[in-house]
């Protein structure tokens, strides 16, 4: 960690405070949540930071069926409420329970883990998976659906002064169902791959689903193809492979020193089969089996 | 840049430096129970409790300190009057080397004060973050397991004693 | 079992003395020491896996406010030595040097800076400007020794100083060859033969705590230094040499130590910081970082093993051939001798007529190979228990039946030991007691063995059950030495000195009990001061697993000879004769069962009658290595749609003779089983085609957490080692040595498919699953 032309830390109380001064581009200002991403950062030009853990962002609120999470809200806050336990199917609270370990849990923010993607973070393929709205508080503020927001790297996105406030986990759609599993070398290790499904079905009747998959690349990706197998069709098990076969050959994947792409390929065929198996098909598998 | 943090219930006047992580800050002030394993937050070795949970110091710019409560394992009890942990790690065999020792005990700590009757599903859970490669972890397990039944008994007892 | 006595303070699982120090946070580790003006230092690393230094300029570097020295290799003595911590003369190649105009591998030393801050000398080594020749470079031990290989050790100054082969004009730095009987015969007369070959993966040891040397010159300008090593003796040796400073001239001390596993028997820092003290005349500290431990430290012997086992159809085995190829990387260190012990800790558990060991020992231009826990007996174990497994399998026979058959039994004479001891022989090399087929036996039940075995089931998840069988040494015969040193104090109390070094596998506790159990008293009236060469007599250090064996030898002998001069004292007080009286209970007792206190016999003797200081010092050398030995067993879970291996349980019983402290033993046996399936499943180093590192953190070289430990049950066989203190014998290393086969083995039986290649990540094994199926 190298701030060399630090010269001030502030701690704005209020999000229009902590904006001013992070749009101020004299300052030289960036902002700090968790602080779990500095050590990887560069940060020689940073003469002051903003850090974020005085706003009053720290919050998990049910809404419309759907969560509300505040940006400097704690992954391990989210591992704890009880309204993440019970958002659909536990989807996020299993994302978050797999972000590193405790200690690092205990650090790391929402807001940072979802603004500065690594590819190994949980949280933004559920993000994606989720249909999830994440509200930017800047000189103009707006909100960006995860789709767009991990279209290109988060950041670029942001112009000075911009802020990742508050992330809003929309309800899942009647009759719906949701997973996400992580495929990793020990239980607390970067995944090798990590997909995240939201469905909506009526008996076997696939309605809408939404495949994520990270880890492939820095970036969560969708894959269309897989999705398209199986919206409107009645789910079948040779429908099923066809969608996690579709899934696999569509997923851009980037090279990753500790396995081959291809069989990053092979592990999102199996994984996007084995979760449409359990939450298309309801075929029963113990839960510790299932990576 | 002057900040001032409380340690161990000391509130604490310091020049943070510009490169230093709260660890590196921790151990200038003379709180060497924080240990540099790795510095990427990924040992424990440099566990503290801060604002209440356990975390990685090494993580932690030492400029953003100020304000914060940060607890080492130097406040939890002396050789004479030691926390029920530290007996139970001792007596455990959970101690070899003793460098992760100071973390598991913070983690641990942190996990009990919330949790009196942890599971041994949630022991491993709240000590992931914390490795060790001497023991093979079962004996710390044991000694957390250990010491909660103990701190159990005595609040039984403490409690009874009120009645 | 014999001369199997009752002990007091022998055998139990009394407090670990350093622990509660430790857990309290107050212990000193050799960071957590700080000298008034100390200097910090690093070391600038080579980018090249192979290179010249055509020019280094440091004047920048220099002239950097705060920097207090730039060294290269201009600027230090040109003495080749190793940096391997073993008995003088080493048997690994006086093959590198302080600093030098070569580098030999990514991470390689290349300049020396130490400055006022840690920070102001990271900053200075930006600012020192090398230009590097690349050279071409050594990458697959394969091809080492092929002619056309560049040659890395091309310096004419390096040498091995014991007679032995070492030619590294070939790149080789080590060539072993053993062989008894005739393994060519023994092959004929066989009926069924398996021959394979393995890979295991290079790895680091991962202590906690990284290496870490502080120095200082004292008011007699002597040089002191505080160092995170397993071999203080050794490093004051290493140290003279390098610098060209007489011995008397150097103190070493070893304060608490975060674990060390073979990797703190190197000789990394001391020789810089040293030079550095005496350049400045200030107090300098090193401390390495994570990444400079991955990447610069030592790291296990990559091998790759070729072995042949022949038997009769009756399962009686006719011939096993080993050999190793053994990467030992830029440095020989621990080349020779690592990989004699591939063939050691294989070939002594069976009793078979024809056996041979060969190997060559190469360099290469990638991490530096050293003293690992397991020491070669975790390379070999892999090649042979695999081999074995399959061999049963063709000859029809339940592996625990065929080992049943063909391995050693107690009293055994093992006639391989004498040609590759790593000390003279003299006379039959034999194993005292082996309790093994207890412990295949007390194993299997545990599991459940007979009952889980060929059971994969169906489906995407199969279950297979492995086994494996193991052995280590205790010391090393004839060449290691260990000392002690007791002195009694006025309240009963002693101190025991001892330069066997505590690297927190709790020797001073362990020793500590030892010398309680000859003095009748309690552990905690024993003062422990360990591995301080001013202060402490000599021990070779925290290897070879020898301490409980041979340092705990010397405790006993020592302090015997003190309970000799307390009887004396004791007997004068109660006005009798030394014959007349014996200790007891912590009392000198006489005749009618009149008795004085310790406390009254230190008392006198400090200050009342014919005063002297009650104290004595011995010795110990062993004259044989008795083994211990384990068998392990595993369950383990594949899936066959990921490859992904999930331990479900893991069984193993131990031969450690005596556990003197079974908590303590407990600990040794897990901590050494898991850092075994780590390894196994999960640890690796990764190069790019440059042969640099490209996993140095924890981030991308995962080490196993909480959450990853599956069941496991350790046993200890009773058993008493009549040449070993208290009839014990090593118990450190052994238990890492069984994963890999053992899990190789369970896989096998789950999806029928054989690893060869370690560790056994998913991807391996969905291969390897998928090639079968392609046939």
């Amino acid at each position: 960690m190298k701030l060399p032309n630090i010269k001030k830390v502030s701690y704005p109380e209020s999000t229009a405070e902590a904006v001013a001064i992070l749009s101020d581009e004299k300052r030289n200002a960036v902002p700090l949540s968790g602080g779990v991403s500095f050590i990887f950062a560069s940060t020689a030009g940073v003469e002051e930071l903003v850090c974020l853990n005085r706003l009053p962002l720290r919050y998990i609120k049910k809404k419309n069926g759907g969560l509300l999470v505040g940006a400097t809200t704690l992954v391990s806050e989210l591992v704890e409420a009880g309204a993440v336990g019970s958002y659909a199917d536990g989807i996020l609270r299993e994302a978050a329970r797999r972000v590193g370990s405790t200690l690092n849990r205990n650090l790391i923010t929402v807001g940072g883990s979802l603004v500065q993607p690594f590819i190994w973070s949980d949280l933004p393929a559920v993000a994606l998976a989720m249909g999830a709205k994440i509200r930017i508080q800047g000189k103009k503020s707006r909100t960006i659906d995860a789709e767009k927001f991990y279209a290109r790297p988060p950041r670029q996105l942001l112009k000075g002064g911009d802020l990742v406030t508050e992330v809003l986990f929309p309800a899942p759609p009647p009759g719906s169902r949701a997973a996400y599993r992580k495929f990793a070398l020990t239980e607390n290790d970067f995944a090798i791959l990590k997909v995240a499904i939201l469905l909506s079905r009526r008996k076997r009747l696939c309605r809408e689903i939404t495949v994520a998959v990270g880890g492939a690349t820095v970036l969560p990706q969708r894959t269309p193809m897989a999705e398209a197998a199986l919206r409107g069709k009645q789910a079948s098990q040779v429908l099923v492979n066809e969608a996690s076969e579709l899934a696999a050959e569509e997923i851009k994947v980037s090279r990753d020193m500790r396995c081959s792409n291809d069989y990053k390929r092979e592990l999102c065929r199996v994984m996007v089969r084995a979760i449409l198996e359990e939450i298309l098909l309801d075929q029963k598998v113990a839960e510790w089996k299932l990576f | 840049m002057e900040i001032v943090l409380t340690i161990n219930g000391k509130k604490t006047r310091a020049e943070a430096g510009t490169s230093e992580t709260l660890l590196d800050l921790l151990r200038r002030l003379g709180y060497k129970s924080v240990k540099y394993g790795c510095g990427e937050g990924f040992c424990g070795a440099c566990t503290v409790i801060m604002d209440g949970r356990p975390v990685n110091s090494c993580l932690v710019p030492a400029v953003t300190a100020g304000g914060r409560e940060v607890i080492t394992v130097e406040h939890l009890g002396t050789p004479q009057k030691p926390h029920p942990l530290q007996e139970a790690f001792v007596e455990a065999g959970a101690v070899q080397c003793g460098f992760c020792t100071p973390g598991m005990i913070l983690s641990a700590k942190a996990l009990l004060d919330k949790k009196s009757n942890p599971s041994e599903e949630e022991i491993r859970e709240a000590l992931d973050g914390n490795l060790c490669r001497c023991t093979g972890y079962v004996q710390i397990v044991e000694a957390v397991q250990l010491a909660a039944k103990r701190m159990k008994e005595k609040k039984r007892k403490r409690e009874k004693k009120i009645k | 079992m014999n001369n199997k006595q009752k002990f007091s303070e022998v055998g139990r699982s009394v407090r670990k003395v350093d622990a509660m120090g430790l857990a309290t946070g107050r212990a000193k580790f050799t960071d957590d020491y700080e000298m008034p003006g100390m200097l910090h230092a690093k070391l600038l690393r080579s980018p090249h896996a192979h290179a010249r230094i055509r020019s280094i300029r440091t004047a920048k570097a220099r002239a950097l406010p705060g920097v207090a020295a730039v060294l290269t290799y201009k600027d230090v003595p040109r003495v080749p030595f190793t940096t391997a911590g073993q008995g003088y003369p080493e048997p690994s190649p006086y093959d590198d040097f302080i600093l030098d105009d070569k580098v030999r591998f990514v991470g390689d030393k290349v300049a020396l800076v130490a400055a006022e801050t840690d920070e102001i000398a990271g900053e200075a080594l930006k600012l020192i400007e090398v230009e590097y020749e690349e050279l071409p470079a050594v990458l697959d031990p394969r091809k080492a020794m092929r002619s056309s290989a560049p040659v890395i050790h091309d310096e004419k100054e390096c040498y091995i100083a014991i007679p032995v082969p070492y030619e590294p004009e070939r790149n080789r730095a080590a060539r072993v060859e053993a062989v008894v009987g005739n393994v060519e015969k023994g092959v004929m007369e066989a009926e069924v033969a398996v021959e394979d070959e393995f890979e295991n993966q290079t790895a680091s040891h991962s202590a906690l705590e990284p290496h870490c040397a502080l120095s200082w010159l004292d008011e007699n300008d002597r040089l002191n230094i505080i160092s995170s090593t397993q071999v203080p003796y050794h490093a004051r040796r290493i140290v003279s040499r390098a610098l060209q400073i007489p011995v008397k001239r150097i103190r070493v001390i070893k304060p608490r130590l975060g674990g060390g596993f073979g990797g703190k028997q190197e000789v990394l820092l001391e020789p810089y910081v040293g030079i550095l003290t005496l350049k400045t005349g200030r107090p300098v500290k090193m401390r390495l970082t994570r990444k400079e431990v991955f990447t610069s430290a030592r790291v296990r012997h990559n091998m790759i093993t070729k072995v042949q086992v022949a038997a009769r159809k009756d399962g009686e085995l006719t011939a096993i051939d080993l050999y190793a190829l053994s990467n030992t990387g830029a440095y020989g260190t621990h080349g020779l001798t690592v990989a004699s012990n591939v063939g050691t800790r294989t070939l002594t558990m069976f009793r078979c007529p024809n056996m041979r060991f060969s190997s060559d020992v190469v360099y290469t231009n990638l991490s530096v190979s050293g003293a690992y826990r397991g020491y070669g007996g975790t390379q070999g174990i892999l090649a042979t228990a695999i081999t074995m497994d399959d061999l049963a399998e063709r000859l029809g026979m339940d592996p625990v039946d065929f080992y049943l058959k063909n391995i050693i039994g107690g009293g055994a004479e093992v006639p391989i030991l004498k040609e590759l001891g790593e000390g003279p022989v003299l006379g039959q090399p034999r194993v005292s007691s082996c309790e093994l087929a207890a412990c295949i036996k007390a194993g299997m039940e545990a599991i459940g063995w007979k009952k889980k075995r060929g059971r994969p089931g169906g489906g995407r998840f199969r279950r297979g059950i492995g086994m494996s069988v193991m052995m280590q040494g205790s010391s090393i015969p004839y060449i290691d030495m260990g000392s002690a040193f007791i002195k009694m104090n006025d309240d009963g109390s002693f101190n025991l000195l001892m330069g066997a070094t505590d690297i927190g596998q709790g020797s001073d506790t362990v020793l500590a009990q030892m010398a309680a159990e000859v003095l009748t008293v309690k552990t905690d009236d024993i003062i422990v001061y360990s591995s301080d060469t001013d202060l402490t007599p000599f021990d070779v250090g925290a290897y070879a697993s020898s301490t409980t064996y041979l340092s705990g030898a010397a405790v006993k002998q020592t302090a015997e000879k003190v309970r000799e001069q307390i009887l004396h004292v004791g007997a004068a007080l109660l006005n009798t004769t030394p014959g007349k009286v014996h200790l007891s209970g912590g009392c000198v007792i006489g005749p009618g069962g009149k008795s004085v206190t310790l406390k009254e016999v230190g008392t006198s003797s400090l200050y009342e009658k014919d005063q002297f200081q009650i104290s004595a010092s011995a010795s110990s050398i062993s004259h044989e290595s008795p083994p211990p030995f384990a068998a392990h067993f595993v369950e383990v879970e594949v899936d066959r749609a990921t490859g992904k291996v999930r331990v479900l349980e893991y069984v193993q019983a131990v031969d450690c003779g005596t556990p003197i402290n079974p908590v303590l033993a407990r600990g040794q046996a897990i901590g050494a089983l898991i850092n075994g399936i780590s390894y196994a499943l999960v640890e690796q180093y990764i190069y790019n085609s440059k042969g640099a590192m490209l996993n140095p953190g924890y981030g991308y070289y995962k080490i196993f957490c909480t959450k990853d430990i599956p069941k496991i049950t350790t046993i200890f066989v009773p058993s008493y080692e009549p040449t070993g203190p208290f009839g014990a014998k090593s118990v450190g290393e052994v238990c890492i040595s069984g994963p890999l086969p053992a899990i190789s083995n369970a896989i096998y039986d789950a999806v029928d498919v054989r690893l060869h290649r370690t560790p056994f990540t998913p991807d391996k094994v969905l291969e390897a699953i998928h090639a079968r199926r392609r046939g």
